[in-house]
């Protein structure tokens, strides 16, 4: 059997190889048909099929690597998309409450936009959905700010691809600025907050994890510690502006000073509870104090820090958001503030709609991780508990009567 | 190395919230030969778990000392394995892991740390769940975990704080032919308490009775083993029965009325 590639190597390989396969396109002669793209000194004016061919390339990674395993991949994605419909329908039939309230709060919205006064401001209060996905949305191609972009000395710029509609004006709106300016902002976003978050939880945990292990540091930092976590964090993005300023390392130094505090407690407080008798056996097993912190400790405070993390996750999305409303002049955040200087609703509601989508991917991700590393747990899809065991007898007599009827 | 473990003028005082001192043990003097096996009997509250903490080094005495050989206990250590009443099987390691978790503390050699964890997963009849999470064993499963990852580490003395005390009638007595073959086998000393004198009848070559936190008796069982129904229905066994009865204040009519 051919030995596979370590699956870090494939990883990390695949994201070096996304840098690369660019810089190969470029070497192409311009007499190949497909390069529409023209490079004029040190300047790189990008087009569709730029973007299509890198696009390729980025998949020829893995269809070389590991051929068989992508065809598989490519084929279970095929069956997902065959069966979505019949699974959908089977969702509706299993839990139909769940569809029946979507559909209430989007028909009753659409109603309420309908019958609610329009007033005397630019842009509805109530905006109907087709305002929303439709004008609104078409008018964020205004914030695609971005036509060129300086990498490794070479000026890349978008003109064919989306023109710049702020530059141009109105008349300029295209699709692709929309989306483009969609993907700048959220890059913006995404990248302040996977920084920011990341070295939080980094340090947060590695902080937290060593305060308890050296009493007089528990003893000394535990006071200082709890008094940081008081000060509202909001109050400290000024603070952090001036020392730092409003850049990608101020805003970063705020997230993760947030996401830092509030980890440390969590961490020292579960690894408080870890249960004694866990501790006491290790030790009479002549496992030493460090011994047994590392492999008692540590991972049996696994479990409740999951529930610590995911919320500092959240945490780190709302410092990210509220540092960009606040004082960022790019970001998902700085869309939402456009959005309140104009009164504007419906740019608000697509604001929060990406800013939720991403949020959701960030807790999958964050769930992924943690069942991998606490898979000696009874696992559990989250938010599954049957509260009917809860409610016990009278829930029981219940649903009962329910099937009865 | 075996050696002899002694209990010298041990006392543990403890102070209740109300400020009121617990006397858990009071002046409390026996060795203990190697190789023996000891139950400690008495009631709930008379001190047995905290003879048993001392002498595993997880509590210190108020006064007095507890030895084992020439070194005078000060701390928990592997010459001291102990198996808890609760649940101590490590629920994120495997089985296998769980059994080597000592050895691999005391940065044993691979080879020999596998053969020694092999030996003893066999000994307790689980060989064949040493790759299951324990979260996939029964309660009674555990336990052997549990006592095989005590034996593997290799003590003199094995502390057993009422260890069965949450398993059901018919696991409890098959895990105690388990433990009496293991002791057979290792000629290891064994403290086990208990508050169930048929289990000590069982198991012991001696019963030290504590009430109050003081040592009231220090009983040798001579029965033959097995001991099986017979032979704790005998006279000799009922005369040890009626002993403990009396000195945990319970009288015979009592006992028969319970």
């Amino acid at each position: 059997m051919k030995k596979s590639l370590h699956p870090g190597v494939f990883w990390i390989g695949w994201f070096v190889w996304f840098l690369v396969a660019p810089w190969l396109l470029l070497l192409l002669p311009d007499t190949f048909p497909l390069t529409t793209w023209t490079r004029q000194e040190d300047v790189l004016f990008v087009t569709w099929a730029f973007l299509v061919l890198w696009g390729i390339l980025f998949w020829v990674w893995p269809f070389a690597l590991r051929f068989s395993r992508s065809v598989r991949a490519l084929v279970r994605i095929g069956q997902g998309i065959r069966n979505a419909p019949r699974r959908l329908v089977n969702s509706m039939r299993k839990n139909p409450l769940f569809f029946i309230t979507w559909a209430v709060l989007l028909v009753g919205w659409q109603i309420v936009s309908i019958v609610a006064p329009e007033g005397t401001l630019e842009h509805p209060l109530v905006p109907g959905w087709d305002y929303v996905f439709g004008d609104t949305l078409f008018r964020m191609s205004g914030d695609w700010l971005l036509n060129k972009v300086p990498i490794l000395h070479l000026e890349v710029r978008f003109e064919e691809l989306a023109p710049y509609p702020a530059l141009i004006g109105d008349h300029a709106r295209t699709w692709p600025a929309v989306f483009l300016a969609l993907a700048f902002h959220s890059f913006m976003t995404l990248s302040r907050l996977l920084v920011g978050l990341g070295i939080g939880l980094v340090v947060g945990i590695a902080t937290g994890m060593a305060i308890p292990y050296w009493p007089v540091l528990r003893q000394t930092a535990w006071a200082p510690m709890n008094f940081l976590r008081m000060i509202p964090l909001l109050a400290a993005i000024p603070w952090l502006q001036f020392g730092l300023g409003a850049n990608f390392r101020g805003a970063v130094a705020f997230i993760a000073f947030g996401v830092w505090v509030t980890l440390v407690v969590a961490t020292m407080n579960s690894v408080a509870n870890v249960p004694d008798r866990f501790i006491e056996s290790a030790r009479t097993l002549g496992a030493s104090r460090p011994y047994t912190y590392f492999k008692v400790i540590v991972p049996g405070a696994m479990p409740e820090l999951r529930t610590a993390l995911l919320l500092s996750a959240g945490l780190g999305w709302s410092l990210t958001i509220a540092a960009e409303f606040l004082g960022f002049p790019t970001g998902l955040g700085h869309m939402a503030s456009i959005a309140v200087q104009e009164t504007n609703t419906a740019r608000l509601v697509i604001v929060a709609f990406v800013v939720a989508c991403y949020s959701l991917l960030t807790f999958y991700m964050l769930n992924q991780m943690f069942n991998r590393l606490v898979s000696w747990m009874p696992q559990r899809a989250a938010g599954t508990t049957d509260i009917s065991k809860v409610a016990g007898a009278a829930g029981a007599a219940r649903a009962e009567r329910v099937q009865e009827v | 190395m075996s050696r002899v473990v002694t209990f010298e003028n041990l006392w543990c005082v403890f102070e209740h919230r109300s400020g009121q001192l617990v006397n858990a043990l009071q002046d409390v003097n026996f060795d203990v030969q190697s190789g023996e096996f000891v139950c400690v009997v008495g009631r709930s509250g008379h001190g047995k778990t905290t003879l048993l903490r001392v002498l595993a080094g997880l509590q210190p005495p108020t006064a007095g000392q507890v030895r084992l050989g020439d070194d005078v206990v000060t701390g928990p250590g592997a010459d001291r394995a102990m198996v808890f009443q609760q649940d101590t099987v490590f629920p994120w390691l495997h089985v296998q892991e769980n059994v080597e978790f000592g050895l691999r503390a005391m940065k044993t050699p691979d080879s020999e740390r596998e053969e020694i964890t092999a030996h003893w997963l066999e000994a307790v009849g689980l060989t064949d769940f040493a790759d299951s999470w324990p979260r996939e064993l029964s309660g009674g499963m555990r336990k052997r975990v549990a006592l095989a990852s005590a034996m593997a580490v290799g003590s003199d003395v094995i502390l057993m704080d009422e260890p069965f005390g949450s398993l059901d009638y018919f696991t409890r007595r098959n895990l105690h032919d388990v433990l009496l073959d293991l002791w057979a086998e290792s000629q290891k000393t064994i403290f086990f308490v208990t508050h169930d004198i048929e289990e000590a009848l069982i198991l012991a070559d001696r019963v030290i009775l504590l009430a109050e936190g003081k040592l009231v008796d220090d009983i040798p069982v001579t029965l033959p083993r097995p001991r099986d129904e017979d032979v704790r229905a005998g006279a000799e066994a009922v005369a040890i029965t009626k002993v403990i009865l009396q000195h945990l204040g319970i009288t015979e009519e009592e006992a028969t009325a319970v």
